[in-house]
């Protein structure tokens, strides 16, 4: 090393020499003091970083719980109607709307389930899965002035089947609500919220259903 | 190699680690060192006549380099290590995973789960979570977490869509084998090392990044003179930088390819031994090696976590030096011998040979199942019966942590005859939690087949209903269902929030204590559950290893050796004096065999506490004494056969199945 220093020209030779001796020592303390500063901040911001993420995984795994219920409803409401169909032959517009209903809940459905928590497709999935249990409460409303159709074995098989789905639904509503509660309140403190917005850790939104009258499971016991 | 001897060389390799580490650190701290001296010309402190070897040494200067470098690597490694803490969830969500719904209804997603069902059952532990990297092409796969409890498999989109059934158990099997061979634990501290000396690298690009921007801010403003000196020191000081990120990237990565090879090998030998089927692994090996890319992962931390994969996730140009797995022709011929066409002949000998033992093996099952069978109650699953090894204690301890195609097969047999309501309601969290009240129900002892009516009023209507139902095919089932459906419900059950997570904990409590007698059953279940889900919901601390020997445990072997005598049917003293010999050196002459009445679940909970907190040698004696015990009456009773189990899940040496 010494002999690679030795055939430096001059003049790096003396302007090594003249940083070494103004600057080594109070150069040295000062980077010592940077780099452990820089140390902790890196530390601290990725400690932050990874918490938002895990955070945010969280939740959309719990979404994925919510999804598939979802998807076992959506699969079971054209069987339903289907069976519907032989009994309530007047009733062609109830069974229309619940069909509507449920193909654009359907549609909403896999829209967020590409990105879940984005507040404006969580609130069109809530609206869309109102109406759904909307048209399939006015179904199981009028299915009542059908007395062979309460009997039959595979409309009483779907309808129960469809109760503990929106039961299961309702469950993991409330782990995904959880989990995204958590997730933004984490996001909002500080000094995380400073960060939150530069990485692209944007506000999630809960999955609700608004009025009180929806938030009952959908009467659907014969 | 057993299963104790496989976990103490894991231990063995993380000194190993250590001091792998400690030599690089100091490699680094030289180099370093030795840049900055060159750097800023032999610091002036030296008169300028000084001697090399004076001039080389400047205590002032290495003392700096030191601290700035140890807090910096330190800083890094335990940070990352108090990330991962969190278990193998963890480390899936960093690479990306999603978890995969143990509901879900796409078929090749039910495959994967199905099949690794069957492992964790086949093997005692419970069910894993199970990831799968969705932006990944390539075929790849992982194991990760601390322990039985918090692991978590991953594989990668490219595997499930590529490998056909028999080639993910052989990848499934390997990954289970790392979780038994300790690797687990072990890659995880690796992982925090390298990310102790990545976090020197990437340091050296920021001061570099900012270096080469000071250059221009210092260019523009100060013109010539000091302007211009401070810019090349600053530059020089980026660059002697970059040499210490890249020489620590180096060392980081020597070591985990040091350590990562050898423990491929082993995985995949495992995997062979568990499956019996080289074809499956050496399939899923081959086809990796048919694509273009391997098995490269392209999420950001592949890099560091690469010893973690089934296959290189990465490509290196030195291959030899920085392979974190050996070559796949390597691996493909350890297995399957036939790899070459010249080696068919080798490979049908090895066929036959392994058939003759496996039909020498079934005979001789036969043959002692027959002679010991008689007097087996409670036994009522045919297909467990059958392969029923013998009771001798040197075949059981032999067969912890270890899976045969048997047991595999075994499992799904098992799981196949539990009803698909049940295993339904197993896959999903509400039906989860209804299951594990009515496993509570159904093994109370005498057993109820009414659910309470505070649970009614508690739960409502439905989840009662379905209570009632669960519970209903329960007692019309097998007690041999039980056990394992506590474990397939584990995966539905961590996805609880934590506050549902709250209220079904005081649920189950409630249930456990509100008759006055807690069953054997019913403690199993409890610690099965806590021990499982605590270690998702709240940050229990791991207990670090503080047993080394006999002399600190005398009173919890004494309670376990007594609890597992007083579990026996027949003769309570036989059993106990069976038990008491192999390890009656270590223990003191005046040791007596506790009555009942203080063989209780709170001491035994403390007892095994303690024990699991005790090094594997000692855990292995335990497990024998107690193996002894059970075996002494040639019988398994189901309380021998649940207290075992739950003493074995506790201290975390899986039984596999139908062993005892």
């Amino acid at each position: 090393m010494l002999y690679i220093a030795e055939t430096f020209p001059h003049w790096i030779r003396s302007f090594f020499k003249s940083i070494s001796h103004s600057l080594a020592h109070t150069f040295m303390t000062t980077l010592i003091i940077i780099l452990v500063l820089l140390v902790v901040m890196v530390g601290f911001i990725v400690a932050i970083y990874n918490r938002l993420v895990a955070l945010r995984n969280r939740f959309k795994n719990a979404f994925a719980q919510i999804d598939v219920q979802l998807k076992r409803r959506y699969d079971l409401i054209p069987n339903l109607v289907e069976t519907a169909k032989g009994y309530m032959k007047h009733e062609r517009g109830t069974l229309e709307a619940v069909i509507q209903a449920r193909n654009q809940a359907q549609q909403v459905e896999k829209e967020v389930a590409r990105e879940p928590g984005d507040p404006e497709s969580m609130k069109k999935l809530a609206g869309a899965e109102q109406g759904l249990s909307g048209a399939l409460g006015r179904l199981f409303a009028l299915s009542e002035n059908y007395p062979d159709l309460k009997a039959n074995q595979n409309m009483m098989q779907l309808s129960e089947e469809l109760s503990s789905t929106e039961n299961k639904i309702a469950f993991a509503r409330q782990s995904f609500n959880d989990a995204v509660m958590t997730y933004n309140t984490a996001r909002e403190k500080f000094p995380n919220i400073l960060f939150a917005n530069m990485f692209g850790f944007s506000p999630a939104q809960l999955f609700e259903i608004e009025t009180t009258e929806e938030r009952q499971a959908p009467d659907v016991s014969f | 190699m057993d299963f104790f001897e496989a976990q103490e060389r894991a231990r063995r390799i993380t000194w190993k680690l250590i001091a792998l580490y400690l030599i690089a650190v100091i490699l680094i701290i030289t180099s370093i060192y030795l840049v900055t001296l060159v750097v800023f010309g032999f610091a002036g402190q030296a008169p300028p006549d000084a001697s090399l070897l004076q001039q080389l040494w400047q205590p002032e200067l290495l003392l700096a380099v030191s601290t700035v470098i140890v807090i910096v690597i330190l800083a890094g490694t335990l940070f990352r290590i108090a990330q991962l803490r969190k278990g193998g969830s963890a480390v899936a969500e960093m690479l990306g995973g999603r978890k995969v719904e143990p509901s879900t209804r796409n078929p090749k997603e039910r495959q994967l789960m199905n099949v690794v069902e069957e492992m964790s059952i086949a093997s005692g532990i419970p069910v894993p979570d199970v990831y799968i990297l969705d932006n990944e092409e390539n075929i790849n796969a992982f194991a990760a977490g601390f322990g039985t409890n918090d692991a978590a498999v991953g594989v990668t989109r490219g595997t499930l869509e590529q490998l056909n059934r028999d080639e993910l158990q052989g990848v499934i099997a390997h990954e289970f084998s790392h979780i038994f061979n300790g690797d687990m634990r072990l890659n995880i501290r690796l992982i925090g090392i390298l990310n102790g000396i990545l976090l020197l690298h990437i340091m050296g690009m920021i001061l570099m990044r900012s270096a080469a921007f000071s250059r221009i801010g210092g260019g523009g403003r100060g013109g010539r003179g000091g302007g211009a000196q401070a810019a090349l020191a600053m530059i020089l000081l980026g660059l002697a930088l970059l040499i210490i990120g890249y020489i620590g990237m180096l060392f980081g990565r020597m070591i985990q390819a040091a350590i990562s090879r050898q423990r491929e090998y082993l995985a995949d030998a495992a995997a062979v031994q568990y499956t019996r089927n080289p074809d499956g692994l050496a399939g899923a090996l081959r086809k990796i090696g048919q694509t273009k890319e391997g098995g490269k992962i392209n999420d950001g931390h592949a890099m560091e976590m690469s010893h973690l994969f089934f296959a290189n996730s990465f490509n290196s140009a030195l291959d030899r030096v920085f392979a974190t797995h050996p070559p796949l022709e390597m691996r493909i011929r350890a297995i399957d011998p036939a790899f070459d066409q010249e080696d068919a002949k080798k490979k049908a000998r090895i066929r036959k040979r392994m058939e003759k033992d496996r039909i020498a093996g079934a005979e001789a099952k036969a043959r002692q199942t027959s002679g010991s069978a008689s007097g087996q109650p409670g036994h009522a699953f045919g297909g467990l019966e059958s392969a029923h090894p013998a009771l001798r204690p040197e075949v059981i301890l032999a067969a912890i942590g270890t899976i045969g195609e048997d047991q595999v097969n075994q499992a799904g047999k098992l799981l196949n005859s539990i009803p698909g309501a049940l295993r339904e309601a197993a896959h999903e969290p509400l039906g989860a939690e209804a299951l594990v009240i009515a496993l509570l129900l159904a093994g109370r002892e005498p057993a109820t087949n009414q659910v309470p009516d505070w649970f009614r009023k508690q739960a409502g209507e439905q989840m009662t209903d379905q209570t009632n139902i669960l519970l209903n095919s329960l007692n019309k089932g097998e007690r041999e269902w039980f056990l394992p459906l506590a474990e397939l419900a584990m995966p539905a059950l961590r996805q609880m929030s934590e506050s549902q997570y709250d209220h079904f904990r005081d649920t189950i409590e409630r249930m456990i204590r509100e008759d006055e007698n807690v069953s054997l059953f019913e403690f199993a279940m409890e610690k099965l559950i806590v021990r499982q889900l605590e270690t998702t919901y709240s940050e229990t601390k791991k207990p670090s290893i503080h047993h080394f020997h006999f002399k600190t445990l005398g009173n919890e072997v004494t309670l376990l050796l007594s609890a597992m005598a007083h579990a026996s049917e027949s003769d309570t003293e036989k059993a106990w004096a069976a038990g008491l010999e192999p390890v009656r050196e270590f223990l003191p002459d005046d040791i007596q065999l506790l009555p009942l009445e203080e063989c209780t679940f709170e001491k035994l909970d403390a007892a095994l506490d303690e024990i699991s907190a005790s090094a594997n040698p000692v855990k292995k004696y335990i497990i024998t004494a107690l193996v002894h015990a059970i075996t002494s009456d040639d019988r398994v009773s189901v309380r021998e056969r649940e207290l075992m189990r739950t003493i074995s899940e506790a201290i975390d040496c899986p039984i596999p199945l139908g062993v005892l």
